[in-house]
């Protein structure tokens, strides 16, 4: 990969990777209002917009953060393999993205529930708290790897340096 | 008597604590979700309603599809 284009997919993939972190911490916000507001209007917008943000900011953020994060690996020395930082960073945005993606459909089904029910069902939802938190310390993790990038090389690493 | 330096080609001293420590911390979030799912814990929109059921999973809203 030459510097310029080295530069250019760096610059996007930092990009995808911090707004992927801020559009959760945003859905977060949606969630605590779902979850601590007595007003039925607001806890079904929150629904509303936890989906929207869910499906057309967080999903495409952490596909493309994925992808440019890979590219980003194979075309550098860094390697997708031979470095254990690496390595960590790629399984948990893989793991986080499957997760997120399959958890999607029932932010959708909820979200299409709150418009639906009121009172007990509906204080019920929560603000799918659990899954955003759980989520948004896994990124922060992965963007703490990315800047400290920890010493320590796996065998295969090991073996191509050879 | 003096140690047998180790070998060019060796890989150096194994793998780093941290990275102990992650596999460890993976392991145990593993085994508790493992865990929560053995013991029949539900987990889905469904777990949110008295009945839990009359819920299925949906892909993107289709009124907001592109």
């Amino acid at each position: 990969m030459n510097p310029g284009v080295r530069k250019f997919a760096l610059t996007a993939h930092l990009t995808l990777s911090v707004g992927w972190i801020g559009a959760v911490v945003a859905y977060l916000a949606l969630g605590i209002a779902a979850a601590r507001s007595q007003d039925v209007e607001i806890v079904r917008a929150a629904w509303t917009g936890m989906e929207l943000i869910g499906w057309y900011v967080i999903v495409p953020f952490a596909l493309t953060s994925l992808l440019t994060g890979v590219l980003m690996a194979l075309g550098t020395k860094w390697g997708l393999f031979r470095h254990y930082w690496v390595l960590f960073s790629f399984v948990l945005t893989l793991v986080a993205t499957i997760v997120l993606v399959l958890h999607m459909r029932d932010v959708t089904s909820l979200a299409d529930l709150a418009q639906r029910v009121e009172g007990a069902t509906l204080e019920a939802l929560g603000g799918d708290l659990l899954h955003a938190g759980l989520g948004l310390v896994v990124l922060l993790v992965v963007q703490a790897l990315n800047m400290y990038k920890p010493a320590g090389i796996t065998r295969y690493g090991w073996r191509q340096k050879q | 008597m003096m140690k047998e330096p180790a070998h060019q080609d060796a890989w150096p001293r194994g793998r780093p604590r941290w990275v102990t420590v992650f596999g460890i911390v993976a392991l145990v979030l593993v085994a508790v979700v493992a865990v929560f799912f053995l013991r029949g814990g539900e987990h889905g929109p469904g777990r949110h309603l008295p009945g839990g059921d009359g819920l299925e999973s949906h892909a993107p809203p289709a009124e907001h599809r592109p």
